[in-house]
């Protein structure tokens, strides 16, 4: 082997990790934004054929909001109040809470950032609900905002019934789901312009809020608890979509109907005939931690923070509120119930943090026990766990009285819900807590501890203040619901 | 050594037929495919084909993964080392694991009513995230596994270092069996 060979490995090794730190120049690209019909510049550089973008600029001209720590090598760029998160010599984004592979990693060079094109086409294309194209040989970037925007959004009240206008730029696909009393299109590929104000609610649409999903926009509306959809159309010229939305007739869209409650039910889940009395449960306590959030500041510290913002929440809908604890103290499942049961509480609200080991469970979630299927009679309890036939009732099992009213309470609550966060879920299960209680009663778990996003807005005071007040809403629905249904 | 053609010929064919052999051995043994869906292999003496129940990635539904493991002739004992095999967690990118690392299994005990008894250590209540979607992702993924390998289970039992618990996490009442017609 003469020396020239023997080094040439060593020189292909040395030029890669060279290359890899610091980007060769290379030129500019221009960067177009079509709908606002302006241009910037980009820088660029080459590097083993792969054309890299400066993030920098590419912040600058979107109007990005960047963080760089070039200590760690830890990229932020935010803007549309999405969050893109990246780091220097990975080929892995964070967008808000889910990964994208840009199959080439960032580079670290000149003070900066060296981004892939994918970075471009999908990171940023989705930060800015754009379609971002470029073309090596014209140097260009195209940035096309998507041709949809949500331009407006009204409810137009017309005798017995309501429409919920949305106001669009031009056609677009959509699609409409109603379950439980909420409405929700999703109107596919498109984005929202930022001077879309919502309308404040009416008798039939109690509420519209509107979120930006990775599939499009979503717009929710809670409709009163016998409302239903007559009709969707999509009017041109200028482009709307109307949902007609009428009282009393619960329509074909809906799944699973469910008929509204005569007006006897409220005798017949053994309801008191005025509803004023509501007891917060902070989950967990004491010893019993619960999950764990931060370094020495656990779920039972922010189930009680949040209590404390439910609480007057609830008075300012007219609600006499307890509370099963308001210090960190240690109380154990069954005593909740007790302590519910002994003040004749109307109705009980646990409330609790979600976790999960999967990081990608997200949203709050609303349980109730649901119809028993476990054992509610003493026989067969010891073995089966499965319903015996006949024997004494069993008492830490009284929540199955209230199964319908409890599972109202929480269609209730989620239709308030879902005007604050994306399609927040419903689940029933043996509830310790709940399965003793003699009243309607629900948990109610504000967010994943374990899910990035979930747990930044968990932290924020407001967003916590204004979740407390859409529970709080929801159950003076259900207060509503049942003294109408009850007359 | 006088070495004639037909030697030759014939050591060619041994060869060849040795090779045929073992190539066909290798490849994968014919599965039948039985009513209920089960896959039934050949694998050995001692080896059998699993399903472990963990969680999706979004943590709301259950996902099966079937893997191949040693496993005592003994029932109870069989039990045990699938449950062991489960605490592993899941090996496919699509699934999430559903019981805390570093929790043992202490032993199994299948009734002659259909309930099985799983007494796990006490990581399966101290290592536990929390969360009712979480405690209940564990309850299934114990209770399906169980009854996926053992039809004859009617109802999973959880007890943690010998005792009876009230909750795994603080939200789903474990006082009583949890049956598997409810919790699959």
């Amino acid at each position: 082997m003469t020396r020239s060979s023997a080094f040439a490995p060593l020189a292909l090794a040395a030029l890669a990790v060279l290359g890899s730190l610091s980007p060769a120049s290379g030129g500019a690209f221009r960067m177009v934004f079509r709908a606002e019909g302006r241009a910037e510049t980009v820088e660029t550089v080459e590097r083993d054929g792969v054309t890299y973008f400066s993030v920098a600029d590419l912040a600058r001209a979107s109007g990005a909001v960047r963080h760089w720590n070039p200590q760690n090598g830890k990229l932020t760029l935010s803007v549309n109040g999405r969050r893109i998160s990246a780091s220097a010599d990975n080929r892995f984004v964070r967008c808000d809470d889910s990964v994208r592979n840009l199959r080439l990693p960032l580079l670290r060079g000149r003070g900066d950032l060296w981004a892939p094109p994918a970075y471009l086409t999908d990171a940023l294309a989705w930060a800015l609900d754009s379609d971002v194209t470029w073309d090596a040989e014209a140097a260009l970037v195209s940035v096309m905002t998507r041709r949809v925007v949500v331009t407006s959004a009204a409810i137009e009240e017309s005798g017995d019934g309501a429409t919920l206008a949305i106001g669009l730029s031009g056609q677009a696909e959509f699609s409409t789901d109603l379950s439980e009393g909420v409405l929700e299109v999703l109107i596919r590929a498109a984005g929202v312009s930022d001077s879309l104000a919502l309308p404040h609610g009416s008798g039939l649409v109690r509420g519209v809020a509107v979120q930006r999903l990775r599939a499009g926009v979503l717009v929710t509306a809670a409709l009163s608890g016998d409302a239903g959809v007559h009709s969707t159309v999509l009017r041109a010229d200028p482009t709307r979509l109307e949902v007609s939305v009428v009282r009393g007739a619960r329509g074909a869209a809906e799944s699973p109907a469910r008929e509204p409650r005569a007006a006897t039910d409220v005798r017949r889940h053994g309801l008191d005939e005025v509803i004023d009395t509501v007891i917060i449960d902070p989950g967990h306590g004491g010893s019993d931690l619960g999950a764990w959030i931060t370094a020495g500041y656990f779920e039972k510290d922010l189930s009680l923070a949040f209590a404390r913002q439910l609480r007057p929440a609830l008075e300012r809908e007219g609600f006499h509120v307890l509370m099963t604890r308001d210090q960190d103290d240690t109380v154990p499942l069954k005593q909740r119930a007790e302590t519910a049961n002994l003040a004749e509480a109307d109705i009980l609200l646990s409330v609790h943090c979600g976790a999960s080991f999967s990081t990608g469970a997200a949203g709050p979630l609303i349980s109730s026990c649901g119809r028993a299927r476990r054992a509610t009679t003493l026989a067969h309890w010891s073995t089966t766990g499965r319903s015996g036939r006949g024997g004494a009732a069993r008492w830490d099992r009284v929540q199955d009285r209230y199964a319908a009213a409890s599972g109202d309470l929480v269609a209730a609550i989620r239709r308030r819900v879902a005007l604050r966060a994306a399609r927040p879920a419903t689940q029933t299960g043996d509830f310790a807590t709940l399965s003793g209680c003699s009243m309607p009663a629900v948990m109610v778990e504000i967010g994943f501890v374990t899910n990035a996003a979930d747990a930044r807005l968990l932290a924020d005071v407001s967003w916590r203040e204004g979740l407390a007040s859409a529970v709080a809403a929801g159950v003076s629905d259900f207060r509503a619901d049942v003294t109408r249904e009850g007359l | 050594m006088n070495v004639r053609p037909v030697h030759v010929v014939i050591a060619v064919l041994v060869l060849v037929l040795a090779v045929a052999i073992v190539v066909l051995r290798d490849r994968e043994a014919p599965q039948e495919i039985r009513p209920g869906g089960t896959v039934q292999e050949d694998l050995g003496p001692g080896v059998q084909a699993v399903v472990l129940a963990f969680a999706d990635r979004e943590g709301i539904a259950m996902t099966e993964e079937r893997r191949e493991i040693a496993v005592p002739e003994d029932a109870a004992a069989r039990a045990q080392r699938i449950l062991e095999e489960l605490v592993r967690g899941p090996r496919g990118g699509d699934s999430a694991r559903t019981l805390p690392e570093g929790t043992k299994v202490l032993s199994v005990i299948l009734d002659e009513s259909g309930c099985a008894f799983v007494d796990f250590s006490r990581e399966l209540v101290a290592n536990h995230p929390g969360g009712s979607t979480g405690e209940l992702m564990t309850i299934r993924s114990i209770v399906r596994t169980l009854a996926s390998n053992f039809p004859e289970v009617v109802s999973v039992r959880v007890l943690v270092e010998g005792r009876e618990i009230e909750t795994i996490a603080g939200h789903i009442d474990a006082s009583a069996p949890f049956p598997v017609d409810q919790y699959r």
